[in-house]
């Protein structure tokens, strides 16, 4: 019974620690893209610095390198700005990448996918009796259908199916 | 030059949305942008307010802080 309650606030630790780290690590990505509030495609990033690991796992077990990432999703909004029928001055002009160094000190707030993420991540963690780890993000993300992340994902040629066995991979071997 | 030719057709809703996602953000980033050119100019908030066709009240709440930490 006492072990029982001593694992659960060791988990319970545990995913406050890591919840913390994806947070912050969502909003820097953001800022240093010049984005004031962290969408899905940035818990993406920050799924990766996560310390257990396992969201890099997944990528590795796909043989992708998710260094590029981060040009990928930068890559989305220039094609679809080129869609629009701007050209490459005009993108380049508008949608410089000015770092946001010194954001507000406020309460969190995210994008819309952003909370979706934060959203899904709280009802799956409370059914779950395991801290939260990276792979539990790509999880959420792979389940999108739209939006940057999901298309970002996409153009990297990642086959939504072959992801989620990834993932559900990663997850048997790390629990 | 976006011209009706030039951007993707509703009938492409994912097209579309994207492309209308990717318009926000650019169009944050120039308001933010032009906001803070226009502040270092000696606009007013009220001259700001007008020009974007929104309150004072919202005009400074939306780039006052980050203009000021820009600035410190």
């Amino acid at each position: 019974m006492i072990f029982s309650f001593i694992r659960s606030l060791k988990r319970i630790k545990q995913n406050a620690k890591n919840i913390s780290i994806l947070c912050l690590e969502a909003e820097r990505h953001a800022h240093s893209n010049g984005e004031e509030k962290p969408g899905a495609e940035h818990f993406l990033l920050a799924a990766l610095e996560l310390p257990d690991g396992s969201a890099k796992r997944v990528f590795s077990r796909l043989d992708i390198d998710p260094v590029g990432i981060n040009q990928a999703i930068k890559n989305q909004h220039i094609a679809a700005l080129q869609s629009a029928g701007l050209d490459n001055e005009a993108i380049e002009e508008n949608l410089k990448y000015t770092e946001i160094t010194d954001p507000k000190l406020k309460l969190y707030d995210t994008t819309p996918s952003g909370q979706a993420v934060m959203q899904t991540l709280y009802q799956l963690n409370k059914k779950r009796k395991t801290p939260l780890i990276g792979a539990h993000v790509l999880e959420v993300i792979a389940s999108m259908k739209f939006g940057i992340a999901a298309r970002t994902l996409t153009a990297m040629g990642i086959d939504n199916a072959v992801l989620k066995v990834a993932i559900d991979d990663e997850l048997s071997h790390s629990h | 030059m976006i011209t009706n030719k030039s951007l993707p057709h509703p009938t492409d809703p994912a097209e579309a949305l994207a492309a209308v996602s990717s318009l926000r953000l650019m169009a944050d980033k120039l308001e933010r942008n032009a906001v803070t050119e226009a502040v270092q100019q000696g606009w007013t908030w009220a001259q700001i307010a007008e020009a974007l066709g929104i309150t004072r009240q919202a005009a400074h709440k939306r780039h006052a802080e980050f203009i000021h930490n820009k600035e410190k």
